[in-house]
């Protein structure tokens, strides 16, 4: 197996609430009538992280990136080909259905429109017999209260509420059963800005109240800088660089990490598109992936060495990176 | 690629485009009411709201695709100084301004591109416009579009399906279908709010030379800071279907003076670990909704009553922005 990372959490040594070891998620291709398997996806690839109580642990990357597969193997929704998950207090279905929800990012996609919100919010209390009839009422009514919702929402349908609101119910819903993870899946991605700095400042005052930890999956770097503790980056299924937030964003340590960051636009009218240093070409199909690094076929620093070069991670100030030939890492260790 | 001409062009050529007090109706909704701006050519014009600010509905009816039911209810659109406002479908198409001399760019290019022509189909269609229309001269020409946009063999993609291409290799098609009519003006809709980061700088680099090269005006429609800091000459700041700001692209960010600018940049994350961002209270009101007054009372942090009662005009104010608000001779401070 593999080794504890050593100062994975702000708080190394206590007792991950989460904690994966070199987990592999695949899917199959099929082909042909009869639809066989002729080989697999390697969606997420050896990902090893711990995710401490009450931190915030944001996974960014480019789409197809595998951090939503990720994401949704920490929730138990998707199968692990290698690997493990283990949660503090045990790794069954169930254990982890009740400490660990989700938020996704289209909030009128994951709420039944037929349903009332009151009924929305209180569906894990009744599915997990926790509290019925005037009680889970009144709990209902407490959470809506949590997120800052009119009481008189108790009765309105989802289409009746605002993207804003639609997305503090999604919250409520995550909240009845007092879990110890919420897996933010692009939870601010599809709001205007005002509405977003309201939920995550909700967010921020939630996990502050109830001791939450959050998976932060984002695309959005500047968002993430102000949210997140910590942050994984993660490119073609594999974490590219992991560490404190201010520490990665500030000086990057691997260059994909550095290209990323040079990408995203700043609000600065000094920082005009002429002057943005470009990535060439797309991420390449997971199907296919690049031997050895798989960054390496955009990379502006790759060498023929790089082809050889075995995926680890390394520790490098206190953060982990992946190996690098630019960095000074052997091709094989 | 050629030198890039001055951003802005000498002030006394006339705006290709100018919009007047437009307002557009979808049945007794009216959706925007006053809109005003205008783009000059070689000139990049960001139209920047939230979602429900009337964005979108300005270039739909500028560009005369208002679904059934909508029309424009007052003012006028003015492209090289004839009135489009109010022409027919017809007419429109016989003035060579579906397509030809607008050309338009949307947020999902597998939606506006035809899934069962190929690239080179689409291309021609464009080309055709110019007056092109013998074959290998239209393939040649194609092929050197697709070059120009930077897709990897062009030969080979004319043949492709828009389904064969990669998110960015899609975008970058319609951007070669949309100037290859040679448009005097370019509508670019979110055009990367669907790609990644890395695609996104890709695509809008490509927007930015191609503009400074054939000297295009520009205008963006966009909800993210990011892209008007990166691209915009001179930005209007849209909200309730009306415009409520307009000033250069470094003075929007640097000093913004309407209330609404100024709560937008301060709902930004500034990207400061464990900050609390100072958010604007409330959503954006509904069309059939709209508030009295000042669109933007009911969240305004400085709304005094009167905003309730009178519909402030845009006008100059005597600091020099043009702007909508009552109280626009007090906002002279810079924040």
């Amino acid at each position: 197996m593999i080794a504890e990372p050593p100062g994975a959490g702000p708080t190394a040594g206590a007792r991950p609430l989460i904690a994966l070891r070199g987990v592999s998620v695949r899917y199959p291709i099929r082909k042909g009538f009869f639809r066989r398997i002729v080989g697999h996806v390697g969606a997420v690839e050896g990902v090893s992280l711990d995710l401490t109580r009450g931190e915030t642990l944001a996974l960014v990357g480019e789409s197809g990136c595998g951090k939503s597969t990720l994401g949704r193997a920490v929730l138990h929704l998707e199968a692990i080909a290698e690997g493990e998950i283990r949660a503090d207090g045990g790794s069954s279905r169930q254990e982890i259905a009740r400490r660990a929800q989700v938020v996704f990012q289209d909030p009128l996609g994951s709420l039944d429109p037929r349903w009332t919100i009151g009924n929305l919010i209180g569906e894990g209390l009744d599915v997990h017999r926790i509290l019925r009839g005037a009680e889970r009422d009144a709990r209902v009514r407490e959470l809506l209260a949590q997120v800052e919702l009119p009481a008189n929402a108790f009765h309105k349908f989802p289409h009746q509420l605002s993207g804003g609101q639609q997305q503090r119910v999604a919250i409520a819903r995550a909240l009845a059963i007092r879990p110890s993870l919420i897996v933010l899946d692009e939870a601010t991605s599809a709001l205007d800005v005002s509405v977003q700095a309201q939920i995550l400042n909700l967010l921020k005052d939630l996990q502050t109240g109830y001791g939450l930890t959050y998976l932060f999956i984002s695309h959005d770097l500047t968002v993430v800088g102000q949210f997140a503790d910590r942050v994984a980056v993660m490119y073609l299924g594999r974490i590219m660089e992991m560490g404190r937030t201010g520490e990665v964003l500030r000086a990057p340590r691997h260059p994909y990490t550095r290209a990323l960051l040079a990408s995203s636009l700043k609000v600065d009218p000094e920082a005009r598109i002429e002057t943005v240093p470009l990535l060439q070409g797309d991420v390449p199909s997971p199907r296919n992936p690049p031997a050895g690094c798989r960054f390496r076929t955009r990379c502006p620093l790759a060498a023929p060495d790089c082809a050889r070069l075995r995926h680890r991670m390394t520790l490098w100030q206190g953060r982990e990176a992946a190996a690098c030939i630019a960095n000074g890492d052997a091709p094989t260790p | 690629m050629k030198a890039a001409p001055a951003p802005a062009a000498a002030p006394a050529e006339p705006p290709v485009l100018a919009v007047d007090g437009l307002a557009v109706r979808y049945g007794r909704t009216e959706v925007i009411s006053d809109v005003t701006l205008s783009v000059r050519r070689g000139e990049a014009l960001a139209l920047i709201g939230e979602s429900g600010s009337g964005k979108s509905v300005t270039v739909l009816a500028v560009t005369g695709l208002l679904a059934r039911g909508g029309a424009i209810s007052g003012g006028t659109v003015t492209l090289d100084g004839e009135e489009i406002g109010r022409l027919s479908e017809r007419e429109r198409r016989r003035r060579g301004l579906l397509g030809r001399r607008v050309g338009m760019i949307f947020q999902n290019p597998s939606r506006a591109l035809d899934p069962v022509c190929t690239v080179g189909q689409q291309l021609n269609e464009a080309l055709r416009l110019t007056g092109l229309a013998d074959r290998a001269a239209l393939r040649a020409r194609g092929a050197e579009w697709l070059r120009h946009v930077g897709l990897p063999d062009p030969g080979e993609a004319l043949d492709r399906y828009p389904h064969q291409l990669s998110g960015g290799q899609r975008q970058r098609a319609m951007i070669a279908i949309a100037l290859a009519s040679e448009p005097e003006l370019l509508i670019a809709d979110e055009p990367t709010t669907a790609l990644d980061v890395t695609i996104q700088a890709q695509v809008l680099n490509l927007i930015r030379g191609m503009q400074r090269e054939l000297n295009l005006a520009l205008i963006l429609v966009t909800h993210d800071f990011g892209v008007v800091a990166a691209m915009a000459d001179r930005v209007a700041v849209m909200y309730g279907g009306q415009v409520v700001e307009t000033a250069s692209v470094g003075e929007i960010i640097r000093t913004p003076r309407h209330p609404y600018t100024r709560a937008l940049l301060r709902s930004l994350p500034t990207g400061a670990p464990g900050a609390r961002i100072a958010a604007l209270a409330g959503s954006v009101p509904q069309a059939g909704a709209m508030p009295s007054g000042c669109h933007f009372h009911p969240r305004c942090p400085l709304a005094q009553p009167r905003c309730a009662a009178v519909a402030p005009t845009f006008t100059m104010a005597s600091h020099g922005r043009l702007m909508r608000c009552l109280r626009a001779e007090e906002l002279a401070d810079d924040r």
